[in-house]
C-alpha cells in the first residue's frame, strides 16, 4: 500500500503555526444499475460512486472479468475495461476456457492525482441468468380452412433453441387428445426421416374431431423449461360436395338421341377430391362415384351398376327403345361411409340438409 | 428509365391485350398455344386504361421457338402521359430485367433459351388504377408437334353456360393458357307455343351452333314457359313435346327473341308386319327426320302405326315376344304421304328357346340373365312410295328362373350370340346356333384380364386407374364398365366375360401422364400398356365483367377430331381453385425425332 506523507513545514510567525495538509485517499462504492440480473448477451451496467475529501479529480478504471458461478474462479484477462463512471459490459456467452459464464466480476479502482486508491478495493460480483430454452411449435398437413380433417397426417415440428452456447436442450411431447379420441384409433408416433439438431417431429393422425393440443415442454441444461402449447383444429372430414354436373340441368327432361355421356365433373372435399389435382399431395385421396340406372329392364327401380367407379356412365340409346324412359343416378363418396337421409325417389339429396348435394339424378328419355 | 407515351407500332407477330383495371375482363390472344381468347369489348366500363404489348419474332417464325431473340413492345393507352416502364421476364423462377433498346424503354429484347413458359410482365411505376400486364409466353422446342383439342369449361351453375374453344398443344414443354375469358351467356325468359299460341309443354335442348357438343336442357312447363342461360350467338332448340301427340321439332333460335313456336306436323302411319304377314302388335316404331325424332308410336293389334313428323331414319323395337331383330335403317327415302308398310322378310324364322337351362361350370344358374345379340341381314322391308330394305340387330333377352331354365323365348331362328349375365358381375359371351333349341347355354367361367400400367420408360406406375368399358355385343347387352386400380408393381387384373370385347382406358392417379386407350382387348394377358407423356397445362378461368378468377369450374380437354362417343370423353381433367387457376395434364404431342 503506497502512503503519502506530505512534507510537513513548520513555520514559526508571528505566534502561528502552520502545517502542510495530510492528502486523504478517495471513497468509492459500485452501483449496480440493473435492476434484473443480466441474461449472458446482455448489457450489464454499473457506475462509481466516489468521494475524494481533497476535491482532487480521480481516475477511474473498471473491470471486467468472466467468472464461474457465484463470481468465483474468474478468467485472469477482463473481458472489458472502462475509465468512465458509467460501465457497461456486454455478457459473455462463454468464458476464455470456453465454459458457460455464470457470472461477472466487476472491479473498480479509484485514484486521485496524488494516486492515492479508493481502499479497500471494490469489487462488485454480478450472477447471470441462464436463458431458457425457446421452442416454437408448427403444424402441416393438408389444411383446409384453418383446420385438418380426421384420419390425415398431421406433421407437428417442435423448432427448439438455446441462447446459451453449448446449453443442450431437450424436448419431450405431451398429447391431449380432443375429447372421445380412443389411442388405439390415434397415430402419434416420430415422422420417420433423419434428425436434424435443434428439430423434432412427430406425426399425428387424429382420430376424432375437436381441439388437440400438443405440449412440447423444452428444458435445457441449466434446468430451464419453456412450455409451449399448440391447439390444432381437427374436424371431421366433411361429406363430399357434387361441384360440375354434364348435364348441368337438374331438373329437365334430357333427350338421348345418341350415345351421351352422364358425368360429375368436379368434387369438393377435404380429401378425396375430383378431378385429383396435379400435386404432390400425400394424402389426397380419390372421390368415389355410385351409379344406378333405373329402365324398363329394370321393372323401373334403380338398379346399382356393379362395379363401376368412374366418374361418368355413358347411356348409348341403342341398348334400348325408343320412347324409354330411364333415371341415372350418381351418389358421390368420401372416405366415410354416410348414409344418405332422403327417400329414394328424391332427385338430389344432402346428407347434411345442406347445399352440398352428394346425389345427382338425370331423367332421360330415349329417342 | 422514363419514357413518353408512345404510339409504337413495331412488327407485330404475337400481341396480346389486356384491360387493365377498367372494370372489365381480360384477354389476351397468343396464337402459340392458340389459347387465349376473350371478348374484351364487352365490358361494362369504357376501355380507361389499355396496356398492349407485342412481340416481334425472327424471321419465319410464326411462334417463339427455343432460343429465339424475342422483342417485345409495350403500348399503354389512355394512361398517364409519362411513364417510368419496368419490364421482367420470368422463368423457371428466375426473374431477369430485360435491357431497353429504345430510350424511352418501351421496347426490350430478351432471349428465350429453352421451351417453357416465359411470364413477361411490362409494368410502368405510374399507371395509376391500371394494372400490369402480365402474360405468358409459350416458347415452343424445335420442332415440336402440335395437337389441336377441344378445352371445355363447365361453370357450376348459373355462373356461364358452358363454353369450348380450340387450343392447339405444342409438345415438348409447358404451356400457360393464361386468362381465358368466358361470356356469361344469356338467361333467356321464354314461352314454347303452338300455331294458335296455345302453351306446350316439353323437353327443350338448345345447341348452340358454333359449338354444338354444348348443348344445355331445359324444360317448358305445363304454361308453356322456359328458363334457361345460354350461350350469345344462335342456337338450334330440340323441341320434344310431353303431349305424344305433338311432333318434336328441331328450331332455330337465338336468345334475343327466346319465344319458340312449334310447328304443325303431318301424321305419318303405317303398319308391321311378321315373315307371316300377321300383324306385330306391340312394336315401338319411331322415325328420325332429317335429325329430328318423331313422336314414338306403338303398333296396335293390326299391326298398325302413326307418328307425327315431317322424312328417315326408321327404328322398329318389337315386343320382346316376337322374337323378331330391332329394325333400323337410316337414310332412307321415302314417300311418308303414303302408309309406311314395314314386313319382316318371309323367311326369318324364330326359335323358341324356353326350356334350354342355362349352366356356369355345368351347373344350373338360377336367375341368369341371358342376351341374345346379333346382326340380321335382310330382316325386313319398308315401302312408302319405294321400297328400301332394313337390316335387324337382335336385341332380345330372357332371365332363368331358379332352376336355370328360360322361359319361352323367342329369338330369330340363326346362329348369333349370348350375353349371359350368371350375376351382375359375371358375364360370359357363346356363339349360339339357334336354328334348332339348344337343351343347354354354358357359360365359361370368368377370365382374368391382367396388364401392367408403365410409364413411357417401362417403370409401373402405381394407383393408376383402368376402366374396361364392354363394347360390341357386351355392349349391345348393356353390360357396364368395370374398373381397377393397379399395385405397387403397376399391375392389375379385371375379370372380364370370356369372348367379350372391352375399350380399355388407363389414367394416372398424379395426372403426370397422359391416359392411355387401347379401343379392343379380350381377356387374357395384355402386357405392358405405357401411358403417354404428359405436359402441364395451366391457365386461369375468368368470366367477363366479373372480378377474380372463377372458382369450381369443371376444365376438360377433349378430342377435336372425334366422332361419336369418343369426342365426348376427356383425356383431361381439372377444376379451378379459390384464384380461378387450373392445372392438368395433356397428352405431349412430342417433338419431331429428325430435330430433337
Amino acid at each position: 500500500m503506497r502512503v503519502i506523507v506530505s512534507s510537513v513545514v513548520a513555520l514559526a510567525a508571528t505566534g502561528c503555526f502552520y502545517v502542510d495538509p495530510i492528502n486523504e485517499r478517495p471513497s468509492a462504492e459500485i452501483v449496480r444499475d440493473n435492476v434484473d440480473l443480466p441474461h449472458r448477451g446482455e448489457v450489464a451496467q454499473v457506475h462509481a460512486r466516489y468521494d475524494d475529501p481533497d476535491n482532487d479529480p480521480v481516475r477511474i478504471s473498471w473491470s471486467a472479468l468472466a467468472c464461474g458461478a457465484g463470481g468465483l474462479d474468474c478468467d485472469a484477462v477482463p473481458f472489458q475495461t472502462g475509465t468512465t463512471s458509467i460501465f457497461t459490459a456486454v455478457v459473455p456467452y462463454v468464458r476464455v476456457d470456453g465454459s458457460t459464464t455464470g457470472a461477472v466480476r466487476m472491479l473498480l479502482d479509484v485514484a486521485d492525482r496524488w494516486n492515492a486508491e479508493a481502499r479497500p478495493e471494490q469489487q462488485l460480483v454480478i450472477d447471470v441468468v441462464d436463458h431458457a430454452p425457446t421452442v416454437e411449435v408448427q403444424t402441416s398437413g393438408r389444411q383446409i380452412d384453418n383446420h385438418y380433417p380426421v384420419t390425415v397426417p398431421i406433421r407437428v415440428a417442435a423448432m427448439f433453441s438455446d441462447l446459451d452456447a453449448g446449453d443442450d436442450v431437450t424436448v419431450t411431447w405431451k398429447l391431449f387428445p380432443a375429447a372421445g379420441s380412443r389411442p388405439e384409433r390415434t397415430t402419434w408416433e416420430p415422422w420417420p426421416g433423419t434428425p436434424t439438431t435443434g428439430l423434432e417431429e412427430m406425426k399425428l393422425i387424429p382420430d376424432v374431431g375437436g381441439n388437440w393440443t400438443v405440449r412440447v415442454t423444452a428444458k435445457d441444461g441449466q434446468g430451464e423449461i419453456t412450455v409451449t402449447d399448440r391447439v390444432i383444429d381437427v374436424r371431421e372430414d366433411a361429406p363430399p360436395c357434387i361441384g360440375a354436373l354434364d348435364p348441368g340441368t337438374a331438373d329437365a327432361t334430357i333427350i338421348v338421341d345418341a350415345p351421351r355421356r352422364f358425368a360429375v365433373l368436379s368434387v369438393d372435399d377435404d380429401i378425396n377430391v375430383y378431378p385429383a389435382p396435379s400435386s404432390n399431395d400425400e394424402f389426397l385421396r380419390a372421390a368415389s362415384f355410385a351409379w344406378s340406372v333405373a329402365s324398363p329392364a329394370t321393372g323401373g327401380a334403380l338398379e346399382p351398376v356393379v362395379g363401376l367407379g368412374t366418374s361418368d356412365l355413358v347411356i348409348d340409346p341403342a341398348n334400348y327403345q325408343p320412347g324409354d324412359t330411364l333415371d341415372v343416378r350418381v351418389e358421390i363418396g368420401d372416405a366415410i361411409a354416410r348414409t344418405l337421409p332422403c327417400d329414394p325417389a328424391s332427385p338430389t339429396c344432402s346428407v347434411n340438409g345442406s347445399t352440398c348435394m352428394q346425389r345427382q339424378t338425370w331423367h332421360l328419355e330415349i329417342r | 428509365m422514363r419514357g413518353v407515351r408512345s404510339a409504337n407500332t413495331a412488327r407485330v407477330a404475337i400481341a396480346a391485350m389486356l384491360l387493365a383495371g377498367c372494370g372489365a375482363g381480360s384477354a389476351g390472344d397468343y396464337p402459340d398455344a392458340g389459347i387465349i381468347t376473350g371478348d374484351a369489348s364487352t365490358g361494362d366500363a369504357p376501355p380507361s386504361c389499355a396496356i398492349n404489348v407485342t412481340f416481334s419474332l425472327p424471321p419465319g417464325h410464326a411462334e417463339p421457338i427455343a432460343g429465339d431473340i424475342i422483342q417485345a413492345t409495350g403500348l399503354v393507352t389512355n394512361g398517364p402521359s409519362t411513364l417510368d416502364p419496368v419490364w421482367q421476364v420470368k422463368h423457371n423462377g428466375v426473374t431477369t430485367t430485360p435491357p431497353a433498346i429504345d430510350q424511352d424503354g418501351l421496347v426490350v429484347q430478351f432471349t428465350v433459351d429453352e421451351a417453357g413458359v416465359y411470364e413477361v410482365v411490362f409494368a410502368p411505376d405510374n399507371l395509376g388504377a391500371c394494372s400490369a400486364w402480365d402474360m405468358p409466353l409459350n416458347v415452343q422446342a424445335a420442332g415440336a408437334n402440335s395437337a389441336p383439342w377441344r378445352l371445355r369449361v363447365v361453370p357450376r351453375t348459373g355462373a356461364a353456360p358452358p363454353q369450348e374453344q380450340i387450343i392447339r398443344v405444342s409438345g415438348g414443354a409447358p404451356a400457360a393458357l393464361g386468362t381465358i375469358v368466358l361470356q356469361p351467356g344469356s338467361a333467356a325468359d321464354g314461352h314454347l307455343l303452338d300455331g294458335s299460341a296455345a302453351p306446350v309443354a316439353a323437353a327443350l335442348r338448345f345447341e348452340p351452333d358454333a359449338t354444338p357438343d354444348l348443348p344445355v336442357e331445359a324444360s317448358a312447363g305445363n304454361d308453356g314457359a322456359f328458363h334457361v342461360r345460354v350461350q350469345n350467338g344462335p342456337h338450334h332448340v330440340l323441341v320434344v313435346p310431353i303431349d305424344a301427340t305433338r311432333a318434336p321439332a328441331r328450331l332455330s333460335w337465338n336468345a334475343l327473341t327466346p319465344d319458340l313456336t312449334l310447328p304443325g306436323s303431318d301424321l305419318i302411319s303405317g303398319t308391321v308386319r311378321a315373315p307371316d304377314d300377321s300383324p306385330v302388335a306391340g312394336a315401338r316404331v319411331a322415325l328420325t327426320i332429317a335429325g329430328v325424332p318423331t313422336t314414338v308410336a306403338t303398333t296396335d293389334a293390326s299391326g298398325a302405326w302413326s307418328v307425327r313428323g315431317g322424312t328417315v331414319a326408321v327404328t322398329v323395337a318389337p315386343p320382346a315376344a316376337s322374337g323378331l331383330p330391332r329394325l333400323e335403317v337410316s337414310g332412307a327415302t321415302l314417300d311418308l304421304a303414303q302408309p309406311v308398310a314395314i314386313h319382316y322378310a318371309p323367311g326369318l324364322a324364330t326359335t323358341d328357346l324356353g326350356g334350354a337351362v342355362v349352366r356356369a361350370g355345368a351347373v344350373a344358374a338360377p336367375g341368369a340373365r341371358v342376351s341374345f345379340v346379333g346382326p340380321v341381314a335382310s330382316a325386313a322391308t319398308i315401302t312408302a312410295g319405294p321400297t328400301v330394305t332394313a337390316g335387324g340387330r337382335i336385341q332380345l333377352s330372357a332371365v332363368a328362373n331358379s332352376d336355370g331354365v328360360l322361359p319361352p323365348t323367342r329369338v330369330p331362328a340363326i346362329a348369333q350370340r349370348a350375353v349371359i349375365a350368371t350375376t351382375p358381375t359375371v358375364f360370359a359371351v357363346v356363339a349360339l346356333d339357334a336354328s334348332s333349341a339348344p337343351a343347354t347355354i354354358d357359360a365359361p367361367g370368368l377370365v382374368a384380364l391382367t396388364g401392367t400400367i408403365t410409364d413411357a420408360t417401362g417403370a409401373p406406375r402405381a394407383n393408376a386407374r383402368v376402366v374396361v368399358t364392354p363394347t360390341g355385343d357386351l355392349g349391345a347387352a348393356t353390360m357396364i364398365p368395370a374398373a381397377a386400380v393397379t399395385d405397387a408393381a403397376g399391375e392389375f387384373a379385371i375379370q372380364v366375360a370370356p369372348g367379350g370385347h372391352y375399350a380399355l382406358a388407363a389414367t394416372d392417379p398424379a395426372l403426370a401422364l397422359a391416359r392411355v386407350d387401347r379401343p379392343d382387348v379380350t381377356g387374357g394377358a395384355l402386357g405392358a400398356v405405357a401411358l403417354g407423356p404428359a405436359l402441364p397445362l395451366t391457365g386461369t378461368i375468368q368470366v367477363a365483367a366479373q372480378p377474380g378468377g372463377l372458382i369450381g369450374a369443371a376444365v376438360s380437354l377433349l378430342c377435336a377430331t372425334c366422332t361419336g362417343v369418343d369426342r365426348t370423353k376427356p383425356v383431361a381433367e381439372g377444376a379451378t381453385d379459390i384464384s380461378g387457376v387450373f392445372s392438368m395434364a395433356v397428352p405431349d404431342p412430342g417433338v419431331a425425332p429428325m430435330l430433337r
